[in-house]
């Protein structure tokens, strides 16, 4: 459940207890009310109503990221959810935008490693026109040469400014092509220059068919409707596009585990120097991702979390520093980074770094820490569903990448029942010096940097 | 058939990309079901008697309560000499109190699954606390510490002082922040919206602890602060604990706060050098009004045009329709005590110049053009449509309220928010657009690699650029340098893809000679003019070289007599003679003969003819506006009106004349008067060269230098002037005849 997105509250541990404290378990969220169905044409529908205000969310989620682009196309699901704005059969570019704006509603779409989201909040009245539009563009996407080309460009200037030409900006591509050497988690989800430039509408055509079709989608809306209505709606609209002729792939390469711990140093025009510890983990859902979450929240959920404690806190080590489990549909990594105190060693930073997580294996967690992530994750549980979108995503995300939409609620249960004994088990399992990876990343002097990458 | 129609969908470039694509109806969409009601959600005002505003929304669908402090005090409070003070505060709210270290409060709040944070912006300091509701006193009483008792530690003070000069560091490596920070210098000048909020590396080193604790004594008082409590409790027990956990906090007088304005919009580009960058950050824009103004709504809705949610101009022409950038927008940014109006983007390094001309014509645009009643009617339908979306969680509904009682706006404000949107109509679009924009004094930040772009700069008649090092970059400094650091040449000289289209373009009709008379002086009694001279002073000095005041108030007319030669590749070689009669202030008449051919153009102070071989004809209104502003520009006019206050002077820093010489410099602009810069000889105190740019921004910059001065019944009159336009040589003038007198015959004004 963790995005690729890091958090960066910081944390950390060894505090002295402070009398007069509620020690309860955390307090019970209400359940998330919702009907699920699937159409015969394979599209998943989740209705979810709620009356507070009288506005409506609807998320398209096509199980489809940038996992499943081929070698030399990477970057490719996200231009492609770029063009998904370029027009239909009954709508002209851009105008998906434009329409529901003028209707007072807001509308985008982001892309992950595993799923493409289309996503649009509007005024309640406007749920047919909405369906409508996400329908068109479901069943008759059309592309333009003139706008395919142009939109590759606007997707490279999105990779420049998001990546390129901010300090730090390529983080998370070093990390992860360091310590991938097979699934395509190994590449950014924004791609590269070259395979942006290598793009054609062939590509688009193949991608189209192939992941953006009914049975690869789940539809959800939340807010002020009536479930009936909704649903005759739905089936209106969504019911006529046509089944797929053929089943989505789904066959990634596996990654190969790790046998030997590596170390690399490596250097970019950045401010400060960098040091990253990374260890593969399971996946999003297995039984060892909940202690993994738990440990995480140790580790670096709040002022007095364990790696802010020691590296910001105390030692000063690091002017920031985080980590935590990046949770997602195939097994992926956790990390940790440092943002080097000028003045201090990486050494320093990486050794404190591996200290904290060996310090897992070594004592475990207190059940001080373990009651205070508990706690924290109800608190991160409920004010994650206040909003229409935040239920929607909830909700989609159980049916997506766990197949099982009563997870949405479960989940919670699950994590009450964590002892601090799964924690240790699962530390000893995946933090160990052969699943390792330790980057250091060095300031180039701007010299070197300029007109390289 | 099939195959037909396959080919015309490709021969019109559009690829149907679905298999199915035929078997799907081709249709409008659907009409929306019938409207659900919408109106601005229930909420509470009280205030506490010791002044403290409590504003509550209560919400009971998740077990959670959110508490949110603001204090009216920010960064504008900083100290000349303290930037980054109330920055530095705030970040030492949430680090322990007097009663609690910063590791107690710390696991306090993880340990009940809370968060809280606090942070400090222009005009005010927030301190959030969020909880569950089985925690609420918990949570109001951490909140309470924070405003009121904060621990300020030394060894906490020195931990935040780290992080502040760290996160500067790595700040200062972004090109967005230093967009921002230089465009808001730019704009702001050194009111204190202009200073950086976060500090300097300098400020932060000095700022002391009893800085800090004296800072938070003065304002953080309750008659100073706002608390919204939103969430899972009834309105009785959130004002019972708020009153019982603030009630004893202690009311006290604050110090009046003043601001100097901040200056007048003024052309001026600023590039930041960032050689490894990849992408340029555009930023463009100028003053603005502050948040409680008349105009507010109707500025609001033009802003949104050029690049707000809903419309959007800028990512039209930038993104959608030239794949320029990833996106662009305009902001209106209204604070407390002013604001301004910008548009941002970023763009590749060597589509920087196409980007910057598209931006400033869009702001002509929106200045010159009526906004049509479908895009006026779109951009309002979006606003009121969405402003349910804005209101849907309860910390929204508090933003809302608390956004009205900081800005002292009327509080049925909230329930009248859509119909002061639908009131907007296109005459009140199109008069602020008119009153408030100023597309010819945009204040334009570029930071990127300069040398991909510079070139362009000076193709699109973009001037006076000033580059500055990323590495020499001070925010503090008038010119935005480092003390010290070496200065470089500004636009390199490179061919202009314009020709010289000055001399060539303005003959017959509107030689530059014409009404150029002189400036000039009696030698310069004065010395070096010291550092920090300020404008009135140089301006005296100015006047008394041209002849003194007394002597140029009596000037009544000036007749020149000049004999002039178009420069460039393909100008002319014949030589224009012209006689030039102004007579103060504002009656010229220009008798011109170039190839035996006469031209004579007059202006009588409202309406302009034209003499020429085909007969006599009424200037165009455009052509009205050039002689009036012609006049206006006339140093005997410009300085007086300066003097007397009808034109804004104001002195510039380190201004540098083409050999890389500093001389003085006074800025002139004024409601009728395009920014004109007079570039004075820090020996004599004349006038050496005046820049402007005549039409607007975009227009090459017309550079007319002067030498040769002579005493005319005791006023100085330069002989001898050249004039270039978008860096290129135009022309060449050479006086041969001046007098200085009385009143001229009426007659000489008086159409045919």
């Amino acid at each position: 459940m963790t995005r690729r997105v890091l958090r960066t509250f910081v944390v950390s541990a060894l505090l002295a207890a402070i009398s007069g404290l509620p020690a309860g378990a955390a307090v019970p969220p209400p359940r998330l009310h919702y009907d699920f169905s699937t159409l015969p044409n394979g599209l998943k529908v989740i209705l979810s109503e709620d009356h507070s205000s009288p506005i409506i969310h609807l998320g398209v989620y096509y199980h489809v990221g940038s996992k499943n682009e081929r070698p030399g196309r990477t970057g490719f699901a996200h231009l492609f959810e770029h063009l998904m704005f370029k027009g239909s059969k009954n709508v002209g570019a851009e105008e998906h935008t434009s329409v529901i704006a003028s209707a007072g509603g807001q509308s985008n779409a982001y892309t992950t490693d595993d799923e493409t989201v289309f996503w649009q909040t509007f005024p309640a009245q406007y749920l047919p026109m909405v369906s409508w539009l996400e329908a068109d563009r479901m069943a008759s996407l059309r592309v333009e040469k003139d706008n395919f080309t142009n939109e590759r460009e606007v997707v490279k200037e999105e990779r420049r400014m998001r990546v390129d030409n901010q300090p730090y900006g390529r983080l998370n591509e070093l990390i992860y092509d360091q310590t991938f050497t097979t699934h395509p988690y190994k590449h950014p989800t924004i791609g590269s220059m070259a395979d942006l430039e290598a793009a054609s509408v062939d590509d688009v055509r193949e991608f189209y068919n192939t992941f953006y079709v009914p049975e690869n989608a789940t539809l959800v809306i939340v807010g002020d409707f009536e479930t009936a209505q909704a649903k005759a709606i739905v089936e209106q609209y969504f019911g006529r596009v046509p089944k797929a002729q053929r089943p989505v792939p789904r066959d990634l390469p596996k990654e190969p585990a790790q046998t030997q711990e590596k170390r690399v140093t490596l250097q970019q025009p950045w401010p400060l120097q960098a040091v990253v510890v990374a260890y593969h983990i399971a996946y999003d859902g297995h039984p060892d991702s909940y202690p993994l979450h738990i440990a995480s929240k140790v580790l670096s959920d709040g002022q007095s979390s364990r790696i802010y404690q020691k590296l910001v806190y105390e030692q000063q080590l690091a002017v920031t520093a985080f980590g935590g489990a990046n949770l997602v549909e195939d097994p992926n990594l956790f990390y940790a980074v440092a943002i080097v105190q000028p003045g201090q060693s990486p050494e320093a930073a990486i050794a404190a770094l591996i200290g904290e997580l060996d310090q897992l294996k070594a004592g475990g967690i207190t059940e001080r820490e373990l009651q205070r992530a508990k706690n924290q994750f109800a608190r991160d549980y409920i004010l994650g569903r206040e909003s229409n979108q935040q239920k929607a995503l909830q909700l989609a995300h159980a049916v997506v990448i766990h197949n099982d939409i009563s997870t949405a609620d479960g989940e919670f249960e699950i994590f009450q029942g964590i002892t601090a004994a799964d924690v240790k088990r699962v530390a000893e399992i995946y933090f160990t010096e052969a699943n390792r990876t330790v980057i250091t990343i060095m300031p180039a002097s701007r010299a070197d940097a300029g007109g390289g990458r | 058939m099939r195959r037909v129609l396959v080919l015309v969908a490709l021969m019109a470039g559009v690829v149907p990309v679905a298999a199915q694509d035929r078997a799907w109806p081709s249709e409008r969409p659907p009409r929306p079901l019938p409207a659900r009601e919408s109106t601005f959600p229930d909420y509470q005002m009280r205030t506490l008697d010791n002044g403290l505003q409590v504003v509550t929304v209560l919400h009971h669908e998740q077990p959670v309560v959110s508490m949110r402090m603001i204090v009216r005090v920010g960064a504008a409070q900083d100290p000349r000499d303290r930037t980054g003070l109330a920055d530095l505060a705030a970040s030492l709210l949430d680090q322990g109190s007097v009663g609690k270290s910063a590791k107690q409060v710390q696991d306090e709040i993880d340990f009940m699954g809370g968060a809280m944070g606090a942070g400090a912006g222009a005009d005010l300091t927030f301190a959030n606390v969020v909880v569950m509701k089985d925690s609420f006193e918990a949570g109001l009483r951490i909140l309470s510490d924070m405003a009121r008792t904060p621990g300020f530690a030394p060894a906490e003070v020195e931990r935040q002082r780290q992080q502040a000069l760290s996160t500067l560091r790595v700040n200062f490596d972004s090109p967005e922040f230093v967009a921002d920070a230089v465009f808001d210098r730019l704009v702001y000048g050194f009111h204190p919206y202009g200073l950086p909020q976060n500090g300097t590396a300098g400020s932060i080193a000095t700022i002391t602890r009893d800085d800090i604790v004296a800072f938070h004594d003065t304002y953080f008082v309750p008659n100073n602060a706002i608390l919204a409590v939103v969430g899972d409790v009834t309105a009785d027990e959130a004002i019972g604990m708020v009153q019982k956990v603030f009630g004893d906090w202690q009311r006290k007088a604050l110090p009046a706060s003043t601001f100097v304005a901040p200056p007048d919009p003024t052309r001026r580009v600023i590039v930041v050098n960032k050689p490894d960058a990849v992408q340029t950050e555009v930023r463009a824009g100028h003053i603005g009004i502050k948040r409680n103004h008349q105009d507010y709504m109707a500025l609001n809705m033009a802003l949104r045009i050029l690049g707000g949610e809903g419309a959007n101009r800028l990512h039209q022409v930038l993104r959608t329709e030239r794949g320029l950038t990833y996106g662009a927008k305009a902001d209106m940014d209204t604070l407390l005590e002013a604001g301004d109006f910008e548009a941002s983007t970023s763009t590749r390094s060597q589509a920087t110049g196409e980007v910057l001309r598209l931006i400033v014509d869009e702001f002509w645009r929106l200045q010159r053009e009526r906004v049509g009643d479908r895009e006026l009617n779109d951009a309002k339908a979006y606003i009121t449509g969405s402003f349910p979306l804005t209101l849907e969680v309860p910390d929204a509904i508090a933003t809302q309220v608390l956004n009205v009682l900081f800005y002292g706006l009327p509080v049925e404000q909230l329930q009248t928010y859509r119909d002061r949107v639908n009131a907007v109509r296109s005459d009140d679009v199109e008069r602020v657009a008119r009153y408030y924009l100023r597309p010819d004094r945009l204040a334009i930040v570029l930071v990127g690699n300069a040398s991909a772009f510079l070139p362009q700069l000076r193709g699109l008649g973009f001037s006076n650029v000033e580059v500055i090092d990323m590495d020499d970059l001070d925010l503090l400094a008038a010119d935005f340098r480092k003390p010290g650091s070496k200065t470089r040449a500004q636009v390199p000289a490179v061919p202009s893809r314009r020709g010289a289209p000055g001399a060539s373009l303005q003959f017959p009709l509107a030689p530059p000679a014409a009404y150029q008379p002189a400036s000039a002086q009696a030698t310069g009694r004065g010395s070096t003019p010291e550092d920090g001279v300020s404008a009135r002073q140089l301006l005296d000095r100015v006047i008394a070289a041209k002849g003194g005041l007394e002597r140029l108030r009596a000037v009544t007319s000036l007749v020149v007599t000049t004999r002039a030669r178009a420069l460039g590749p393909n100008a002319p070689t014949d030589m224009a003679d012209t006689v030039t009669s102004i007579e103060y202030p504002n009656r010229v008449r220009v008798e011109s003969t170039i190839r035996g051919t006469d031209v004579l153009q007059v202006f009588d102070g409202t309406r302009a003819w034209v003499r020429d071989p085909n007969g006599t004809h009424d200037v165009p209104e455009r052509g009205v506006r050039d002689f009036q502003n012609g006049l206006r520009r006339d140093t005997i006019n410009v300085l007086l009106a300066a003097l007397d206050g009808r034109v804004r002077v104001r002195r510039l820093a380190d201004v540098k004349d083409d050999a890389g010489v500093v001389r003085p410099a006074l800025e002139f602009s004024g409601a009728d008067l395009e920014p004109m810069v007079m570039y004075i000889d820090p020996a004599t105190g004349l006038v050496t060269k005046l820049t402007y740019v005549a039409g607007g921004m975009g227009q090459p910059l017309v550079e007319e230098s002067f030498s040769d001065y002579r005493n005319v019944n005791g006023v100085q009159i330069t002989y001898a002037a050249t004039v270039r336009v978008g860096g290129q040589p135009a022309l060449e003038r050479t006086v041969t005849d001046v007098k200085v007198g009385g009143a001229l015959d009426p007659s000489l004004f008086r159409r045919p």
